[in-house]
């Protein structure tokens, strides 16, 4: 390999897409489920603009932790577990539920599906 | 040079009175919607020759989002409450201390409750469940307009983690008003038999405005330690921990009791002292049982979890008297239902009746060996707790706090919950599986403790800048008559 050819293949590899959270990721649906009632429900999740149903969110490779300033609660979604926090503020304090979720379609399906 | 503290002292209490009312003033005080005719008679026009018909109309009592059984058990928890300080507290305390301070105590509380019922309405309630102004702190604001105190009750912080309440806000005011008024009273129990008077007075609002609004906005008001997940049903932190920290750090700051009163100090009236007890513990019933903020199913559980736990806490402390001096105690089962009244109140809700049996038990052990046995230590012994509030309440609030964080049964539902809110608001402790909630309840514990220890700190430390924070020697020896003009107990 010619000096001239490994740079060119090394600022390639710096510019290509490093995963969903670059600029340029398609949305994804995250879909979740109450594992009591079985109540269904989508979470867009836009790796670009960094949002969770249009609300800021702070998107990693673990997880994606976003805030429901219209409901109120605290979401953390784990990538590897598939389970979904909800956190709550009551006047007693905190009220946790779990939900589980995987995404349906868009760049993140392959990599949340299933754990690991 | 008595005139300019005394001057200063009055604009420190104008200022304290006057400045927090500003910000939110115009936006509490707007009036109440006016609320249409019931029924509206036809237009006139539409039949010109026919006689008008009578008018019609119909009174309804409530709103439709008001349930009166609710709103009646709201209130009436709250009223159970609030004897809990008047006469509860106040006869207890008259009746535990030396007859020289029987008056003393008694009015210190009678002020205490005034005092923050003033200041609670004024700015406190909104700085404590109002909308936000920093995590730990809502706008302080007044909760006196016709609109605020016959609008729905809600809890703006806090709203998504509860059903929409169906009482009115004057209702939810007055219920958490007692609260906070209790707080403070029970603070007052470290520093009876040599805190000056005047600087009770001044130190009540100043406590309440920078120090009890922080830690309850935090956990209750929907601040960041609830939105973090940390729980506390009915206060065992927001109250007891703060009130038995916070006391701690008076007793020392303001200084002890004359050394004769530390070594001789029986109380007065036991059987009085008793009664104050008896109001406590049923009071409780409306402490632990309103706070679901329904007649629901919960209220019964955290009402039974109260009594189970306090019961088994009181043989325990009594046991442990037994064992120790070799005689049962009454001032120690006192002291032995307190502890465990304390215990369960962050977990009332949350925990199954094991859970507060074991609650009870630590209750009875824990504490007791805070008061019997670490308090007696050379180091902790030089600060005069007087009434060993850090044990009964500072520990067990603490004790009963973390212990949530282990007991909590994730199947004793506080509301239940549908569709994706299903099965419900719950609290999942160690104990069930969630390790997290116990460091959650962990670090709200660190963080009331060391709030309440600095902030009440600066509060008597600038406050000694101005004000004798402990009465002169010759008035510690005379007692009641030398601060209030009158005693107990005729001499005649």
């Amino acid at each position: 390999m010619t000096p001239g050819l490994s740079i060119a293949l090394i600022v390639l590899a710096l510019e290509a897409p490093a995963g969903p959270t670059q600029a340029g990721a398609e949305p994804a649906t995250l879909r979740c489920t109450n594992p009591f009632s079985g109540a269904t429900w989508d979470v867009a999740i836009d790796s670009a603009r960094r949002t969770a149903d249009s609300f800021p969110a702070d998107i990693t490779d673990r997880t994606i932790r976003w805030h429901d300033a219209a409901r109120g609660g605290n979401y953390e979604f784990d990538r590897a577990s598939g389970e979904l926090t909800v956190v709550y503020a009551s006047s007693m304090g905190g009220t946790f539920l779990k939900d589980n979720c995987r995404f349906v379609g868009g760049a993140d399906s392959a990599r949340a599906d299933g754990p690991g | 040079m008595n005139r300019a503290r005394a001057f200063m002292g009055i604009v420190l209490i104008a200022a304290l009175n006057l400045l927090p009312c500003v910000p939110a003033f115009a936006q509490n005080n707007a009036p109440a919607p006016a609320t249409p005719p019931a029924a509206t008679a036809p237009a006139a026009a539409a039949a010109p020759a026919a006689a008008a018909p009578a008018p019609t109309g119909t009174w309804v009592a409530a709103p439709p989002w008001l349930n009166s059984g609710n709103n009646a058990w709201q209130l009436a928890a709250a009223t159970f409450v609030a004897l809990q300080s008047i006469p509860g507290l106040m006869i207890l305390y008259a009746g535990l201390v030396k007859k020289k301070w029987a008056i003393n105590s008694a009015f210190m509380v009678m002020y205490a409750f005034a005092s923050v019922m003033v200041v609670w309405v004024l700015w406190a309630y909104n700085m404590s469940f109002g909308p936000k102004w920093f995590p730990f702190l809502g706008q302080p604001g007044p909760a006196t307009s016709a609109g605020f105190e016959l609008g729905q009750a809600t809890v703006p912080e806090a709203a998504s983690g509860m059903p929409d309440l169906t009482f009115p806000m004057a209702t939810m005011t007055y219920f958490q008003f007692v609260f906070a008024a209790i707080t403070v009273i029970i603070l007052g129990g470290s520093v009876l038999g040599r805190m000056s008077f005047k600087a009770w007075v001044i130190f009540v609002p100043l406590w309440m405005t920078f120090v009890y609004t922080v830690g309850c906005f935090s956990i209750w008001g929907g601040g960041w330690l609830s939105a973090l997940g940390a729980v506390d049903f009915s206060g065992g932190y927001v109250i007891h921990l703060a009130a038995g920290v916070s006391g701690f750090v008076a007793a020392a700051v303001v200084g002890p009791r004359l050394q004769a009163d530390r070594d001789h100090f029986p109380p007065n009236n036991l059987l009085i002292a008793l009664t104050g007890a008896g109001i406590l513990w049923l009071g409780w019933n409306g402490f632990n049982g309103g706070d679901p903020y329904f007649a629901n199913a919960n209220a019964a559980g955290a009402i039974l979890n109260t009594n189970i736990c306090t019961a088994i806490a009181l043989l325990t402390w009594t046991t442990m008297d037994s064992m120790k001096y070799g005689k049962p105690s009454i001032v120690g089962a006192i002291n032995g239902m307190i502890a465990g009244l304390v215990g369960i109140t962050p977990a009332a809700g949350y925990v199954n009746g094991w859970g507060a049996i074991i609650i009870g038990l630590c209750a009875g052990i824990i504490p007791w060996f805070s008061m019997n046995v670490l308090a007696k230590t050379t180091l902790i012994s030089k600060v005069d707790d007087t009434l060993g509030v850090l044990s009964t309440h500072g520990v067990a609030g603490l004790m009963g706090g973390l212990l949530t964080g282990v007991l909590a049964d994730p199947n004793m539902l506080v509301y239940l919950g549908t569709g994706s809110n299903a099965p419900g608001a719950s609290t999942t402790g160690w104990y069930y599986g969630n390790f997290k909630q116990f460091l959650l309840q962990a670090e709200a514990a660190a963080f009331i403790i060391v709030y309440n220890a600095i902030a009440t700190f600066v509060i008597l430390k600038v406050m000694s800048f101005f004000v004798s924070l402990r009465m002169v020697d010759a008035t510690l020896q005379a007692g009641d008559n030398a601060v209030h003009g009158e005693e107990a107990y005729s001499p005649v």
